[in-house]
């Protein structure tokens, strides 16, 4: 399965924003079911912490992005 | 003369009658218990052979299990062999797919692994579950 190069570098640079100063590209080549496992860990411990208070942020900023673009789009 | 013998001849044939009863009975009780001993020989050889017999069945109904068995545990033991040599590979190849895909795609893979995480753990949350 080859990847949209572009919707790769997003993710790239999402991961890469998360892990500052550490070169996480070679670090998952290196040892890839290790970081897979590792990424699901982290991700389940944030989400049993602070998943709600999280799912509530997105909310927030879905809506002012969505809210945003009405506003755009009537203006124009 | 004669009564008279006749008397005596009564009264001792009267004693040997008795003496011939009492023989009589002491070899009847005597063939009886002959008998009984030997009904019971006979009954007791009759049952020796039955138990035989039946020794003999259970032992040949026995061996036919423990090769039934046996054949059973090697048709099973193979077939579980096979089983776990076939997951084997598939668990093998779906780490080698597995890894291929995070190789080529590191930055999806983690990601797609941390909200599966993410997902889970807020679905087992402590206060979802109280």
């Amino acid at each position: 399965m080859t990847a949209d190069p572009e919707r790769q570098a997003i993710e790239d640079r999402i991961v890469g924003s998360l892990t500052p100063g550490l070169d996480w590209v070679a670090l998952v080549r290196a040892y890839p079911l290790a970081s897979v496992a590792v990424a699901a860990s982290v991700g389940f411990l944030i989400g049993r912490a602070r998943g709600r208070e999280i799912l509530g942020i997105l909310g927030d900023l879905a809506g002012e992005r969505v809210d945003e673009s009405v506003r755009g789009f009537l203006i124009r | 003369m004669s009564n008279a013998r006749k008397k005596d001849g009564d009264e001792d044939g009267g004693g040997n009658v008795t003496s011939m009863d009492l023989a009589r009975e002491a070899v009847a009780e005597g063939v009886e218990k002959a008998r009984s001993a030997v009904s019971h020989g006979v009954d007791a050889a009759r049952e020796r052979m039955r138990d035989s017999r039946l020794s003999a069945r259970v032992k040949k109904a026995s061996s036919r299990a423990g090769e039934a068995a046996k054949e059973g545990y090697g048709v099973a033991r193979e077939k579980l062999g096979h089983g776990y040599e076939r997951a084997r590979k598939d668990l093998d190849q779906l780490v080698g797919d597995v890894n291929v895909y995070v190789r080529d795609n590191p930055g999806r893979a983690v990601l797609i692994a941390a909200a599966a995480g993410f997902v889970l753990g807020f679905l087992l949350r402590r206060d979802r579950r109280s």
